[in-house]
């Protein structure tokens, strides 16, 4: 029996709602489980706005508006949108950790509050899932930390409260959306090694949005090249950093060394 | 042979809440050659973008000398004392005037500075000045809005060549653009150095861009300089622990993340508001020993300008 | 493409300008519309019902309603701009020295502003109307003492808020002079905003005006003021009601115009 794709993207289109133009024009690929996959291009190229259509997280004004969405999780074999089960199996980190924790609320609440809500976790199992996630994350004195408040974490260990919040819905797609763009090398390595560690672990599906060519080629299987709304070329890492085809991503790699 | 710019002692801190002070730059002695393009690098708190604001006169050291070409700037710089440095920003839509078209804002620069003998001739100047970043002189008509990112940091670069400086301190200039622009940049800004034999400090966290732009480069950790060298030295041979895991840290094409290495660094800096005894990098060191706990490194600089503040650098 | 669409004019804006334009243009030709003196009495002819002569009747004093809304238009809509425009200016003023010079000069102004603020704007202004005795020049010279703060808490904030952004620094960082990065730098990037917030205090002024006429505070019989106009009609609500009904839709007109021209202009201000 050949293996399903855990995410399927067929004909993905999203557009500006009220000028109805379109910035991503019809774009298809599979995620397999256990499979990094890459998206990459420059800004504007729609790599972030496809990503986020898959669960519906889109910015005020944009819309997916056309194509299908399927999410191939569930046991029993059922499909479903990407928007259907955001929280329930698909599960999102974004590349500004400040922006995206709530400021008043303290660490160890922000990680479980997703379950919380959804699942009617109890207040003590959601402390003591809060300390095992943080544990997970490799968030160091995890015990303290659970009473700190956003702003007092650095940004690598904001992004890895992120990280825990998005395995406290125990995801089997997570959609990283520049997940190290805005931290230091050092810490961007750390994270990396993060997401690779969680991958193997946890089996994770990933679909990770960069520029970073070097990003891609540590951590992707796969990599798709947009530019302006579609995926000009697709492939391995390895052939794609090798022997790009396109010449946007030659262009793109050559200005990346 | 002198110094285009040259620090000594410089101190910069922060008055924080609580009464507590935090150290930006820690009595930062520094020289670099005229017409050189010298790399400040180092992670976001390191104190290099304080560095860069107090060399350009926007902000004031707590202590120590700036000198342009042998003179002291006083802190507050007036007439062409103001003109000697000038500063690329990074992010290109915040750093220009959006009720001012782009000839205008130079224009006013020319004119402030009697640079030209009058509006015609600043006319011709701001066009000059634009087809020397590679931009067509239509744009002076255009407000910073109707312009492309790309577009906005050739402006920043031309606002700032407008003012004849000597030194040219480009904070993360390239940081906000993308790749193919960013690379038109960098030429763009190492063809400016020939041509003009401007100083440039080019203060970047992107190791790959200061490798291929920077003849120099220094690291800062923690408000201070702990390793020096050409560039080339420095990427192929570092001797400072930290410029060793940086380096190993950036992510390069054609390598894959090895989960069973060990990771170049761990954990963050530590905090800049309560600085302890001995080497500063001694928390996240893989070889620290009991001496870097308790005793600060002097910084040892050999006849070449290099320097490196460890008490047992590397070799290669 | 940007720039075209900013220099198109939003439409409110145009709407709120062309309701104001047309009451203050029919204001000034008043004279030509109608032949009626706003100010000559008829005792003969007192509440008269509107008809082809007096087209909204005539008042109590037989004075013709229609020419008096008309005349009306030249004293209120010009007074509630001047009594927006003279706080605006002092506002906008001490705002940017606030916000741009030291904290010691930025402590003395915004203390005033709380001293001005802890007083409920209608109390103050009627008090401070008695105490220079009733009049216009009273009124606007109030609205100056109270209408700042509104001015230069706002221009504070923007120019704070400018003041670090990188273009700024970059001014100040070449050599330009204080004067030059206020007047040609910081200004041009706050007055949209306070355009707006004029537009919408004019609404405000023009309320409060009207407000001290029909209290006898304001201007002074027999001028044909709206506020005032409402308060004569009053007594005759049941019968003639016009008397009173008619001022207050010019005032409600006039408003509506100024709260447009305010919506035009705060959009046009986000859109930048």
């Amino acid at each position: 029996m050949s293996v399903r794709p855990v995410l399927s993207v067929r004909d993905l289109r999203v557009a500006v709602s009220e000028a109805r133009r379109e910035l991503v024009h019809g774009i298809d690929f599979d995620v397999f489980p256990g499979e990094t996959v890459g998206l990459v291009g420059e800004s504007g190229s729609g790599k972030s706005l496809s990503l986020r259509s898959i669960c519906g997280l889109l910015p005020e004004g944009i819309v997916r508006s056309g194509g299908s969405v399927a999410v191939d999780i569930d046991e029993s074999g059922k499909v479903r949108d990407g928007v259907d089960v955001l929280g329930r199996g698909i599960a999102m980190i974004f590349q500004e950790p400040m922006s995206s924790l709530n400021p008043t609320m303290r660490i160890g609440d922000l990680v479980t509050i997703g379950p919380r809500t959804l699942r009617g976790l109890s207040r003590k199992e959601a402390r003591s899932r809060s300390l095992e996630l943080m544990r997970e994350v490799g968030i160091p004195d995890a015990e303290r930390r659970m009473r700190a408040w956003p702003h007092e974490l650095s940004g690598g260990l904001r992004q890895r409260v992120m990280i825990a919040m998005a395995l406290a819905t125990d995801p089997k797609v997570l959609l990283c959306d520049e997940p190290t763009t805005a931290l230091d090398v050092s810490v961007q390595d750390q994270i990396l090694r993060l997401l690779m560690q969680l991958k193997e672990n946890r089996g994770l599906s990933m679909v990770l949005v960069t520029h970073d060519l070097g990003v891609v080629s540590q951590v992707c299987d796969r990599v798709m090249v947009m530019e302006k709304g579609l995926i000009v070329e697709s492939g391995s890492t390895r052939e794609i950093l090798n022997h790009p085809r396109h010449d946007y991503t030659r262009r793109l790699i050559e200005a990346a060394q | 042979m002198t110094s285009a710019l040259s620090l000594e002692n410089l101190t910069v801190r922060y008055p924080i809440s609580g009464g507590a002070e935090l150290t930006a730059v820690d009595d930062v002695d520094l020289s670099i050659e005229s017409g050189r393009i010298f790399g400040l690098v180092g992670e976001s708190g390191c104190g290099k973008s304080s560095l860069g604001r107090v060399i350009a006169g926007i902000q004031r050291p707590q202590r120590g000398r700036i000198m342009i070409d042998g003179k002291e700037m006083s802190d507050r710089r007036r007439g062409d004392d103001a003109r000697l440095v000038q500063m690329v920003f990074q992010d290109p839509a915040s750093a220009l005037n959006p009720a001012l078209t782009i000839g205008a804002m130079l224009r006013e620069l020319l004119l402030v500075h009697s640079l030209v003998a009058d509006r015609k001739a600043a006319d011709r100047r701001a066009a000059d000045l634009l087809g020397s970043v590679g931009l067509s002189e239509e744009l002076l008509e255009r407000r910073p809005d109707a312009l492309s990112g790309g577009q906005r940091q050739r402006i920043g670069i031309a606002r700032a060549l407008a003012l004849e400086p000597r030194v040219l301190i480009a904070d993360e200039a390239v940081a906000a653009l993308d790749s193919v622009v960013k690379k038109s940049v960098i030429a763009l800004l190492s063809d400016i150095r020939e041509r003009m034999g401007l100083t440039i400090v080019f203060i970047s966290h992107d190791l790959a861009v200061v490798r291929r732009l920077c003849d120099e480069v220094a690291v800062m950790y923690l408000g201070t300089i702990v390793e020096r060298q050409p560039t080339e030295g420095l990427f192929d041979d570092p001797k400072h622990p930290y410029t060793a895991a940086l380096l190993r840290a950036q992510p390069r094409i054609g390598e894959r993340l090895d989960l069973a290495s060990t990771p170049a660094l761990i954990g963050d800096p530590p905090s800049p508001i309560e600085l302890r005894a001995g080497c500063s990098f001694a928390s996240r060191c893989p070889s620290a020993v009991e001496i870097c706990r308790t005793t600060a490194p002097e910084a040892a600089s050999s006849t070449d300008g290099s320097l490196v503040r460890c008490h047992f650098p590397l070799s290669r | 493409m940007n720039s075209r669409s900013r220099r198109r004019v939003d439409p409110l804006l145009a709407t709120g300008l062309g309701i104001v334009a047309v009451v203050l243009l029919l204001g000034i030709i008043a004279p030509l519309i109608t032949s009626h003196d706003p100010l000559a009495q008829n005792v003969r002819a007192r509440l008269a019902s509107p008809s082809g002569d007096h087209w909204l009747g005539t008042d109590l004093l037989g004075r013709d309603v229609f020419s008096r809304i008309l005349h009306g238009a030249r004293i209120d809509i010009p007074l509630a701009l001047v009594a927006t425009l003279v706080p605006a200016v002092i506002g906008t003023l001490l705002g940017t020295v606030s916000g741009y010079y030291s904290r010691r000069v930025d402590a003395i102004i915004m203390r005033f502003a709380d001293v001005v603020q802890a007083f409920p704007v209608y109390i103050f202004l009627v008090a401070l109307v008695f105490l220079l005795g009733p009049g216009a020049r009273s009124f606007v010279v109030a609205s100056a003492c109270i209408s700042w703060v509104g001015y230069a808490r706002l221009v504070r904030a923007e120019v704070s808020r400018l003041k670090s952004r990188d273009f700024i620094v970059a001014a100040r960082a070449a050599g330009i002079g204080d004067r030059r990065v206020l007047g040609r730098h910081l200004l041009p990037n706050v007055m949209p905003q306070v355009y707006a917030y004029m537009a919408s205090d004019a609404v405000l002024a023009l309320v409060a005006l009207a407000s001290l006429s029909f209290l006898s505070l304001g201007v002074q019989p027999p001028e044909p003021e709206w506020g005032r106009m409402i308060a004569d009609g009053v007594d005759r609500i049941r019968s003639e009601w016009w008397l009173s009904a008619v001022p207050g839709l010019a005032i409600v007109i006039v408003g509506t115009g100024f709260s447009l021209i305010a919506f035009g202009l705060e959009r046009q201000a986000s859109r930048r």
